[in-house]
This record gives structure tokens, C-alpha cells and sequence, in this order.
């Protein structure tokens, strides 16, 4: 049962709801079990599992779950929260403002920020920003080509920022630093 | 700094933080972070952003759902020694 408790945390996220990650992880084990003998030894063992586990997930809910908020992301700028969070004057200090503002994000608003994501952008924002796994790793679980990778997962962390600075705002966090320039 | 440089850096902060970038790149985005104090707080912040995802949004299972996978696997793939 190697990684499997990163693969519940993974399906946490992907399900939003810990019976039904409970459920996906103990599919994707049995399926493991079963199709041991298609693994080849020496490959990537961990990758092997979490193509499981993101084809059982799919297989499953994708039909049924819509995300929870169906925000439209459309092309969100560069650097999106960098900028709103405040002057970019402050860069060469030991640790800016706008890094002060990240700290204070909890852990419950990233995990719904990541949550909130569509799937298309919440599966490779997971795969690397959470799980480390490069690229070519991310298209092989997912069975996409890695030019399809890179633009979801650079526009999926872009749609998390936006998401991130709607929190941020929703707190407080922003106040002081929001000059009106909006 | 000029406006070409700043925008070729930002245009590639995430291929610079995934380690996904040719080497050549690499040198020429890191000589103009070095210079450049405006990318070098965006480069740092998209960087501690992606630590801040990873720090935060894994979740240890209870031991109890370890149990009860270890117990599904036994029942359901029994003489399955892994």
C-alpha cells in the first residue's frame, strides 16, 4: 500500500468529499492488484498509481460532479495576484508584503481554492503543484499530449490566484494594500 | 530594465519553477532576475505560491481509513502479499 495516503489526500481533492475518496482509493488499489502483472517493473511505479486512481475518479464522478462554483476563468492575466496584492516596488526585500499576504491564507481557503477549480485545470494543478510530478509524468497519467498539460496547468494556476485574491479580499487580507486603482 | 526582457522572463516563471526549461533559458532568465527587482519579487512570490498549494492542501488520511483499505484489500484480493 505504497502511497496510499498521498493518493487519499489526491482524491480528497479531486472528489471533495472523504467517503467518496475513501471509495476511489480502495478502487484504485484493488485495480492495482489486478493489473499488477501489466506493471513493468522499473517504470514509474508511483505515476502507474496515479493514473489509476485519476482514470477511476473520472470514471466515476465525472459524469455526476460539477464544480461547486462554475466560475468562468477565461484567460486570466500573468502574475494575476502578484499584481493585486500591491506594489512590485518591494521585491528585493527579505520577505515582501505580498508574500506576507499568502502566509495568512489558511489552510481551508487554498484546499477550496483548489477545489473550486474545474477538473481540466484541477488535475494537473494537483499533479505538480501538490504531487511533484513533472510534465511528461502529468501527460502520461492523464493521457494528454504535454503541450495540453502545459497550458492547463499554467491557466489552472492562474485561476487559482484568481480565486485565492477573492478569499484574500473576502478576509481582509487586502485591505491595506488595495489603493483603489481597480 | 528593458520592457522585452521583463516580458520574456514572466512569459516563462512557471516553466522556470517547474525545472522545465532548456538551459540556455535558464542562464538568460536568472542573469535578468539578478537585475531586475521588480521579476525577481513576482519570481519569488509565483515560487512560494507553489509551496504554499503543496504545504497546504495535502491532507494526512486517519488511520482509520488506512484500516479499513487494508481491510478491503484483504477481503476482497486475499493472498495478495503486498
Amino acid at each position: 500500500m505504497q502511497y496510499a495516503p498521498q493518493l487519499y489526500s489526491a482524491a480528497l481533492r479531486m472528489t471533495r468529499n472523504p467517503a467518496d475518496a475513501e471509495d476511489v482509493v480502495q478502487e484504485t488499489f484493488l485495480k492495482a492488484y489486478r493489473a499488477y502483472h501489466t506493471y513493468q517493473a522499473g517504470t514509474n511505479l508511483k505515476a502507474w498509481l496515479y493514473r489509476i486512481l485519476t482514470n477511476t475518479y473520472i470514471n466515476r464522478y465525472r459524469k455526476q460532479v460539477r464544480s461547486p462554483t462554475e466560475v468562468d476563468f477565461g484567460e486570466v492575466e500573468d502574475l494575476y495576484l502578484y499584481k493585486r496584492l500591491g506594489s512590485t516596488e518591494s521585491g528585493s526585500s527579505s520577505r515582501s508584503a505580498e508574500e506576507e499576504v499568502l502566509e495568512q491564507l489558511v489552510d481551508a481557503d487554498v484546499k477550496a481554492a483548489v477545489e473550486e477549480l474545474p477538473d481540466h485545470f484541477r488535475m494537473p494543478v494537483l499533479l505538480a503543484d501538490v504531487e511533484g510530478f513533472s510534465y511528461k509524468e502529468i501527460a502520461e497519467i492523464l493521457d494528454v499530449p504535454i503541450g495540453t498539460v502545459m497550458s492547463r496547468l499554467h491557466r489552472g494556476r492562474k485561476a487559482l490566484e484568481k480565486t485565492l485574491w477573492a478569499f484574500a479580499e473576502q478576509h481582509g487580507l487586502t485591505e491595506e494594500r488595495v489603493t483603489g486603482d481597480e | 530594465m528593458s520592457k522585452h526582457s521583463c516580458e520574456d522572463a514572466v512569459a516563462h516563471v512557471y516553466f522556470f519553477l517547474d525545472d522545465e526549461i532548456g538551459w540556455f533559458r535558464k542562464a538568460r532568465i536568472k542573469r535578468h532576475l539578478k537585475k531586475c527587482p521588480p521579476c525577481d519579487g513576482a519570481f519569488r512570490f509565483e515560487g512560494r505560491l507553489q509551496s504554499i498549494v503543496r504545504e497546504r492542501v495535502r491532507e494526512e488520511p486517519q488511520p482509520e481509513v488506512m484500516d479499513r483499505l487494508r481491510a478491503f484489500l484483504k477481503e476482497n484480493e486475499s493472498g495478495f502479499g503486498k
